[in-house]
């Protein structure tokens, strides 16, 4: 019997030590994930592989909302809601190292494609600033409509997209220029932006129940579609050697779309039920797992996207809006 | 000995529990004050007072409530605080560190903040619209201006700074330096100079202006230190920008002019160093000039050898005029210059002190202005402009301007090129040997 629990022992810290080998050989550190939680003013960082905690970061300011990662992964920026401020945290020191005043109820946060500069909108001055990565500066204040609240860049960087929820429209901005030149019209509420892997612009109306795409081509919208009730962030994997596939948090529903975003017929190919008012989504590179952030369950669920297995639950913090990973 | 009471809680007798509840409210207090999030912590900490108003400053708190100052007073003032003057009204303000704020009529302005782990906190005013005039005294202070398309970060220094009503701005340096960046690039603006910021675009270069024309509004703030704007060095310094075509250049090498690195040099210093070098080989003063973010110092008109040596002292600074130049006309001048009117070879060094690249004006110099460069030039830097540091990416270059009379019937015309280059005139004149090269 003891020896037998020796073995056991045994095996398990030979695997251990392989795994640390094999960390230590590859020079790679596991991808994290990083979780904004609302209510609770913190960023929990997790891994991305053991799903564990690893550790719960202070922003050093009020209702962390949006988070955007630098390409390297050192540096985590984060946008706090109350405080109207921008959050710089250290991921390896795991703590936050400035806190820059960019304007009332700063939203979101996006990275240009070069990471020089953090865009950052401010719902309660319908302002962007635009913050110096380098000197945590803000360089330049843009007025882009009413109640800026989704931002991402296209795909060479030359153009930044801003949904206005006042406004409900998208404002196209050049951004060598810093010009807006041109104005689309989107839907109710319109909220989160991402740049899909098509090339293409994807927006969530969260005030109503439809996702839409813009085709930086043309800046026009060409395709609108139903998920279900506010939806509110998008993200792109593949089930098997099908894909990629939109992801789709619908709050109202309790659920992810997952929608085929073949141009010419976009349909929602099943529904993953996850937790309460689910909002944050992320893939992870591979397109193999989404990770989903429940904003009423407080805990991050982790799928595989093959099987729609419900990997793990892990518990977060209070209200997590934001969901955003490392590279491994 | 405590005993364990309900639910296995220790019980405390009445003497310990008073320092028991004094061990939890510290507790509390301390644990409070530690965790409070930094923004928290900077909107109830005043960080500097209204001090003045001709006029009305109305001051913005963060939950809307409005206050007010009319004349002189200290009301204090917090992050998050928006303050405005309207078209009647200028003010003054003092924030913590010494720093002097005037706004301007119609200007507009939120103090907002950055922190950093390493340099703690920079105090930031967002300027929205209007005019802004900023004193700082004792060094570098952590205090940036934003406007909605520039930020202007302050190294010690006097300025005035403008956001127009479409956001682009424009910034003139009373004294010292200031780092002006966009988006699109940072540009050093120093003393006495100005520079404009436009949305999309990076800061124009910096160009001389009348700093005191630019704050004769901070003279309505009477009884302050912001009526004390010096006397700005474009109005006591002649320009010489963009020079005119030039014989020959050449740079002239930082280690002759700063000698000892380690130690900060200032724009004094380093033109004394030079006029020492010209006096001990003859020259006499030079003239001094301003220059984009720096000075220029010109020696006198003298008469050269072939071979771009002096001529001998008898001869090096009798130059004649041309008789056309004389203005008003007179009779015995100008036969006496008709007469004794030169030939030979004249040479000018124009000695250009700048971090600004120098493209010259394509103009060409004729030779009787050139001689009168020196006595219409200053005669040494003035106060605000010999404090300034020789910065690291100051240059030196030295325009030679070499004149030929061919012969007495033929006036004087530049040489363009010289047949000496840069570094032979400057080596025959013997100047680069009394730097030390």
């Amino acid at each position: 019997m003891i020896t037998r629990a020796a073995i056991l022992v045994l095996s398990l810290s030979l695997l251990s030590s392989c795994a640390e080998l094999e960390k230590k050989l590859s020079g790679k550190t596991p991808p994290r994930v990083f979780v904004a939680n609302e209510s609770s003013n913190s960023v929990t960082v997790i891994d991305a592989l053991t799903f564990k905690v690893i550790a719960t970061v202070d922003p050093k300011n009020f209702s962390t909302h949006d988070l955007a990662l630098s390409r390297d992964g050192t540096r985590l920026y984060a946008t706090n809601l109350a405080s109207g401020r921008l959050s710089v945290i250290d991921t390896k020191a795991l703590e936050t190292i400035a806190s820059i005043y960019t304007g009332s109820r700063c939203h979101v946060v996006a990275l240009t494609n070069d990471n020089r500069f953090a865009w950052v909108a401010n719902i309660g001055d319908d302002t962007i600033s635009i913050v110096d990565t380098d000197g945590f500066r803000i360089v330049g204040t843009l007025a882009v409509g009413k109640g800026p609240t989704g931002l991402t860049f296209s795909r060479d960087g030359s153009f930044a997209y801003v949904s206005n929820q006042g406004d409900k429209t998208v404002a196209v901005v050049d951004t060598a220029s810093y010009q807006v030149i041109k104005t689309i019209p989107v839907g109710s509420n319109p909220h989160f932006l991402t740049l899909g892997p098509d090339g293409r612009i994807w927006g969530a109306n969260s005030g109503g129940n439809d996702i839409y795409v813009i085709d930086p081509a043309t800046q026009t919208k060409v395709a609108t579609f139903e998920v279900g009730p506010n939806p509110q962030q998008i993200a792109f994997a593949y089930k098997g050697m099908v894909g990629p596939n939109a992801y789709v948090t619908v709050s109202g529903a309790n659920h992810v779309a997952v929608v085929s975003i073949n141009n010419t017929r976009m349909q929602v190919v099943e529904r993953i039920p996850v937790g309460e008012k689910p909002n944050g989504i992320l893939a992870n590179t591979e397109g193999t797992r989404i990770y989903v952030g429940n904003e009423g369950s407080n805990n991050l669920h982790v799928i595989d996207t093959g099987t729609n297995a419900l990997l793990a639950t892990v518990p977060v913090g209070l209200k997590p809006i934001r969901v955003v990973m490392s590279r491994n | 000995m405590n005993h364990l009471g309900y639910l296995g809680m220790p019980q405390i007798n009445s003497r310990n529990r008073q320092y028991f509840v004094l061990l939890l409210w510290v507790l509390y207090v301390s644990g409070f004050t530690l965790f409070i999030p930094v923004t928290a912590r900077a909107e109830t900490t005043a960080v500097g007072i209204a001090k003045n108003a001709k006029g009305s400053l109305v001051v913005v708190r963060v939950d809307g409530i409005e206050e007010r100052l009319r004349g002189k007073g200290a009301l204090a003032l917090f992050e998050g605080d928006v303050l405005r003057t309207d078209d009647k009204s200028v003010a003054l303000i003092e924030l913590k560190s010494g720093i002097q704020v005037g706004l301007n009529r119609n200007t507009s302005f939120k103090i907002v903040s950055r922190w950093e782990k390493e340099s703690g906190i920079t105090r930031i005013l967002r300027l929205k619209q209007g005019m802004l005039w900023v004193k700082t005294s004792g060094g570098p202070k952590q205090l940036e201006v934003e406007t909605p398309v520039a930020i202007a970060v302050v190294r010690g220094t006097e300025f005035i700074i403008e956001a127009l009503q479409d956001g682009n701005s424009v910034l003139t340096v009373i004294e010292g330096l200031v780092e002006f960046g966009t988006a699109f690039g940072t540009c050093p603006i120093r003393t006495s100079t100005i520079s404009y910021a436009e949305q999309g675009k990076k800061c124009t270069k910096p160009v001389i202006t009348d700093v005191k024309t630019a704050a004769n509004w901070t003279a309505e703030l009477s009884g302050t230190a912001a009526a004390a704007v010096p006397d700005s060095a474009a109005t006591s310094l002649p320009i010489f920008w963009p020079p005119p075509d030039a014989s020959t250049h050449q740079k002239i090498p930082r280690e002759l002019l700063v000698p000892n690195n380690t130690q900060a040099q200032t724009w004094a210093s380093v033109a004394a160093r030079l006029e020492k070098a010209l006096t001990d080989n003859g020259y006499s003063s030079p003239g001094y000039y301003a220059v984009p973010e720096g000075f220029a110092l010109i020696s006198q008109l003298e008469r050269i050898n072939r071979d771009a040596t002096p001529s001998p002292p008898n001869v090096r600074w009798k130059i004649k005029v041309d008789p056309a130049s004389i203005k008003p006309f007179n009779l015995e001048s100008y036969l006496k210059a008709l007469l004794g009117k030169d030939e030979g070879l004249f040479r000018v060094i124009a000695f250009v002190f700048t971090p600004v690249p120098i493209i010259t004006s394509g103009e060409k110099i004729d030779m009787e202005q050139a001689k009168l460069w020196v006595g219409k030039g200053g005669s040494k830097l003035p106060k605000v402009l010999s404090k300034q540091i020789y910065d690291e990416d100051m240059e030196a270059t030295a325009l030679i301007y070499e004149f030929e009379i061919p012969s007495r019937r033929e006036p004087a015309r530049l040489n363009k090129p010289s047949e000496r280059n840069g570094q032979q005139h400057l080596k025959a004149a013997n100047i680069l040997k009394a730097l030390g090269g």
